[in-house]
């Protein structure tokens, strides 16, 4: 009975199991053929979906971070500028559309025809980063299919000032060269975007599951870099070039005690790109301001002292000449005369392989590793290498490839009591939102020598401007060290007769040495070409206007001010004075220690002179006037401080933007030329955000 | 424990392993930009997927080496875990997917109880029917009892909520019954009395509406649901050869975490029809063998077991395959052995694992000695 049972169930088991394959072999069937319809019947008509959203991904720009000198005033920042874009597909008045474009950017109706006839894309561009002065005739249109677009775009803020250090970025915003490259990851944050949706009518239509990237706006970057030192190196270095008819120079002001760059320049008016740093990419023969590491080893090695007497040959030792026909001189003298002869002299007596340890040991072969891209390490040759001769005219900077801020760094290592730091010139990364991300600190590389060989080294080169080649860079009241050096450029295999590098390479004060500045000067040809009459009064207008400005303070610690004298006594020219960009508490300080009469209108703290004029007031006296902006940039990180709004009528459109961009102030231009109207009214308190609009008018108009 | 009679049925096992291994190239591709994104590391998924499909291959062999019998041992055990577990998910449960608390997370594991619970429900109905056979047809003392198990499972899963886990469990469940001879009246009456109960419970959760609405949107020819009509783009896409493998344009953009519930429509994107098509050939091999073995099991709770088994990773593969081609509204179940799913592929493995040893009892045509010698052995657990 049993059996019988489990058999019948069995078998009724095996049928019910029997129909479930055949269930799911239908279901299977049913989802196959449900796959061929899409993926080979109608397949063609989802290719074409899937190619068209992929076009509707529209990306949000981040916004680039700013990069700030070391007192928080925005180098480079970023502007909006219009861009225009439409959808062909959906435009529904072509010939309009065209017409209005050509009007407005005077270009051939058939170039946007073109355009906007493009088949198979639903984007294409057809204006990119329009010039301001045609915001005012654009901001009408609005066509369908037609779309304006905000493109971030860099601008600096003060004329090109610090841009080889900045460097550019292309019209995509991607770094090219200097910190723009060096952290472009950094500074350019992340792209977001949103997926455009569209039905069967061509309709965007939002859907809840959209997949949407936000922007995260890139970091803002501080330097070391100080912008009025910059200012000042800058207008000294094209002046210096200009008037010694050069062919290019480079300068580097450095912090002595830090490593950190203040200023850097060069000019390339050779044929190669004005853009790049040739302070670290670029190499020379150093000459006589090579003699530092002969010196500095001579005293380490307790060889000699400066009084001991050196045969210098009568002048001519070897092929080598001396510009001095002496038969013997002091140690003392052979640096401050800068004698090649007493030089070797010193040289062979130390050695090929205690001169090649201490060249290795200031840097030379070495990059600095300076946070820059492009920095080559130049050549020094090893011992081994050297020929009979090597030695010889390597003491005296020949045989030897360096960069200017090698040899810079050399001479701030002694200027810093022979520890040599780390140059270094991106000095913090801050978040959007303001939070530090990165601070870079003083780096300590080696101890070149001790502080008693510094110091007697650094009373040498005291005595090169006091007594020697380097007086065209004296300054009274300061004690400056520095060194000269000319050196003849190799021109085709061999070294040219007229072709110099001049050089000097100074610091101060010497008592307790803050800034060391180099000064180079390719191929002088004004008749000058000595080091210390080409490059020595460059290196003091530079020393002399960074005095006259900071008095050292910001420099130095606070107990040695005492007995550093603050001010030369040197006549400011009171009619080429040019303030302008400059950080106001900075130009008050200036004027009152030069004892210049003056006004400020606007702002007495944390803003910067916009413009400045000459004028005579009622009692006759002649007096500047200062026009200051707001407060600087600090500030517009600090979220709950709000700006006042400047007076801005009789400005450029120009740099009323770059007023503007400075503030922070989100503005609207109408017109161009001179600002002639704006709202609201100067002094008035502006809110977060806020949009101030300015009106123009071409200069003739009124 | 028993002899081994048998070898295990190979055209069960090669369609598993066919499956685990292509679906270690699918989940790369699909999870590689998302879990860069995510983690910034493009193989972390990939790693972790890998890692997962190397244990569930070695749980495939050790479990089929084990004497299903002995699960009779502990189905008790597991059952309580299985409660516990939801239990656990109801009253600490950390809310994840979508407002619904469907992860337990233990030492940095997640692990998504329903995958197991299902398993351990099974082995229990498998057992009561098999005992019970005799008075099945007796409500009070046979289907009730059985029923309730299904009963509570179910409802602690719709809690969650997890509406779809909890119909296909149940509706798994009444597959098992009506293969184990529960009346049909019982049936019957059951289902009747569930309708009321699930439309009840669907209008309290907005959720499972929305679902329903945008999938009748997207049947009707609107864009309802973003994902599936992205999985749709994506087949069409693929065409009849695919893009190629890592290819695939959908995933960039369009689907994200395609590796998970979509991953049908990169397969067929990336290696188009034919692909799918040896997709649903070695599911279908895999079923088909799966009920064939349990029709020559002798023994009432392996047969139950290995039909039950089969069902529950045939149905998951039927109905992730028809959320994904639009067939039906979206329901949040894996396909097997396929998609990225964490523990899902540990299970599935192990319940292949009870599967290939089930079949090492499977009866040879020639073999009739031996379905005497199994069918004393089945019984004496009774």
């Amino acid at each position: 009975m049993r059996e019988r049972t489990n058999t019948n169930i069995k078998a009724n088991t095996e049928r019910r199991i029997t129909i479930f394959m055949a269930v799911f072999a239908l279901l299977f069937l049913v989802i196959l053929y449900k796959l061929f319809t899409i993926q080979v019947i109608d397949a063609a008509r989802y290719q074409l979906a899937a190619k068209k959203q992929y076009e509707s991904k529209i990306s949000l720009k981040s916004s680039r971070g700013i990069i700030f000198d070391r007192k928080m005033n925005s180098l480079v920042s970023n502007i909006v500028m219009y861009s225009f874009a439409a959808d062909p597909n959906m435009v529904d008045n072509k010939d309009s559309v065209a017409q209005v474009f050509a009007d407005i950017f005077k270009k051939d109706k058939s170039y946007y025809l073109d355009k906007l006839n493009s088949k198979n894309t639903s984007f294409v561009w057809l204006e990119r980063r329009i010039d301001p002065k045609f915001e005012a005739q654009v901001k009408d249109i609005s066509f369908s299919g037609v779309i304006k677009l905000n493109e971030p775009n860099r601008i600096f803020n003060y004329d090109k000032l610090s841009s080889q250090i900045v460097g550019y970025t292309n019209i995509d915003n991607n770094g090219l060269s200097g910190i723009e490259l060096e952290l472009n990851e950094m500074l350019s944050g992340k792209e977001g975007y949103v997926v455009m949706q569209k039905d069967g009518l061509g309709r965007k239509r939002p859907a809840v599951e959209y997949p949407r990237q936000e922007p995260v706006d890139g970091n803002n970057v501080i330097l070391t870099v100080d912008m009025n030192l910059q200012k000042i190196a800058e207008e000294e270095l094209t002046a210096g070039v200009e008037a010694n008819n050069s062919t290019g120079g480079k300068v580097i002001v450095m912090n002595v005690k830090t490593g950190e760059i203040l200023a850097m320049h060069s000019i390339n008016n050779d044929g190669s790109s004005q853009d790049k740093i040739a302070e670290i990419t670029d190499l020379y023969e150093p000459g006589s301001t090579f003699k530092i590491v002969t010196g500095a080893a001579a005293l380490e090695e307790n060889m000699l002292s400066k009084f001991d007497v050196i045969n210098t040959y009568g002048g001519e030792y070897m092929n080598i000449k001396d510009s001095h026909k002496s038969s013997s001189m002091t140690f003392q003298q052979v640096i401050e005369q800068s004698s090649n002869i007493g030089t070797i002299q010193v040289a062979n007596r130390l050695g090929r392989e205690r001169f090649y340890k201490y060249a290795r040991d200031f840097g030379f072969g070495i990059t600095t590793g300076l946070d820059l891209p492009g920095e080559v390490k130049g050549r020094l040759k090893k011992p081994v290498e050297f020929s009979p001769v090597s030695l010889n005219y390597m003491a005296i900077g020949y045989e030897v490839l360096v960069t200017a801020l090698q040899m810079t760094n050399a001479y701030a290592c002694v200027a810093n009591g022979g520890m040599m730091m780390k140059p270094y010139i991106i000095k913090k990364i801050l978040a959007p939102d303001g939070t530090l991300l990165k601070e870079y600190k003083p780096v300590e590389i080696r101890n070149v020598i001790s502080k008693t060989t510094a110091k007697a080294l650094t009373e040498l080169f005291v005595g090169v401007v006091e007594n020697g080649t380097g007086k065209d860079a004296r300054i009274e009241n300061i004690k400056i060290a520095g060194k000269t050096g000319t050196s003849q450029k190799m021109v085709e295999g061999k070294y040219s007769k007229s072709k110099y590098t001049s050089s000097f390479m100074g610091y101060f004060p010497a008592e307790n040495p803050q800034i060391v500045i180099a000064v180079i000067i390719d191929a002088p040809g004004a008749g000058e070409y000595y080091g210390g009459k080409v490059s020595a009064p460059i290196f003091k207008k530079i020393a002399e206007r960074i005095i006259n400005l900071t008095g050292l303070h910001e420099f130095s610690a606070p107990e040695n001010n005492a007995d550093i004298v603050l001010t030369s006594n040197s006549k400011v020219d009171n009619t080429s004075l040019n303030l302008v960009n400059f950080d106001i508490s900075d130009a008050i300080r200036f004027l009152n220690e030069n004892e210049i009469p003056f006004e400020v209108e606007g702002a007495r703290k944390n803003a910067i002179v916009v413009s400045q004029e000459q004028f005579t007031d009622e009692k006759g006296n002649r007096k500047i006037k200062l026009v200051t902006a707001g407060a600087n940039q600090d500030d517009k990180l600090n979220k709950d401080s709000h700006v006042k709004m400047p007076e801005l009528r009789g400005m450029s459109v120009r740099k009323c933007i770059k007023v503007m961009s400075t503030l922070g102030i989100d503005y609207k231009v109408n017109g161009c030329g001179k600002v002639t109207a704006q709202v609201p009214e100067a002094g008035t308190q502006l809110a977060k955000n806020q949009q101030v609009i300015i009106n123009c008018d071409p200069p003739g108009k009124f | 424990m028993e002899p081994r009679v048998n070898k295990i049925d190979l055209w069960l096992l090669i369609p598993i392993l066919a499956l685990i291994t292509f679906s270690l190239g699918v989940v790369y591709s699909a999870s590689s930009s998302w879990s860069a994104k995510m983690s910034g590391d493009s193989a972390m998924l990939f790693r972790n997927h890998l890692m997962r499909a190397g244990m569930g291959i070695f749980l495939i062999f050790l479990v089929s080496r084990v004497s299903y019998l002995q699960l009779i041992k502990y189905r008790k055990y597991l059952m309580g875990a299985a409660i516990l577990m939801l239990l656990y998910l109801l009253f600490a449960g950390v809310e994840t997917t979508k407002g619904a608390a469907r992860w337990i997370y233990i030492g940095g594991f997640s692990f998504q109880p329903a995958d197991f619970v299902k398993y351990a429900l099974l082995i229990n109905i498998a057992y009561l029917l098999s005992k019970k056979k005799d008075y099945i047809h007796n409500l009070y003392y046979g289907y009730l009892p059985v029923l309730g198990y299904v009963l509570a499972v179910v409802a602690l899963i719709a809690v969650q909520p997890n509406f779809s886990t909890a119909s296909v469990i149940f509706i798994t469940s009444l597959m098992v019954f009506w293969v184990g001879k529960v009346k049909m009246k019982h049936m019957a009456i059951t289902i009747a009395s569930m309708v009321p109960a699930a439309i009840l419970f669907v209008l309290s959760k907005p959720y499972i509406l929305n679902r329903i609405f945008s999938y009748q949107e997207h049947t009707s020819g609107g864009t309802g649901s973003y994902q599936l009509s992205q999985a749709i783009i994506g087949f069409g896409n693929g065409g009849f050869f695919g893009v190629g493998p890592g290819n695939s344009n959908q995933r960039e953009l369009f689907l994200p975490q395609s590796y998970d519930d979509f991953v049908f429509s990169i397969v067929g994107e990336e290696y188009g029809f034919w692909g799918v098509t040896i997709v649903i050939l070695l599911f279908g091999i895999f079923v088909y063998r799966g009920l064939k073995l349990s029709k020559s099991i002798p023994d009432d709770f392996g047969r139950y077991l290995a039909f039950g088994i089969t069902i529950i990773i045939g149905m998951n593969a039927i109905i992730n395959m028809m959320v994904a081609t639009g067939m039906i509204p979206t329901t949040g179940q894996t396909l097997p052995f396929i998609s990225y799913g964490g523990t899902s592929i540990i299970f599935n493995s192990i319940a292949v694992g009870i599967l290939l040893n089930i079949s090492t009892y499977r009866v040879q045509p020639k073999g009739a000695l031996l379905r005497e010698s199994l069918a004393a052995a089945g019984n004496s657990h009774e």
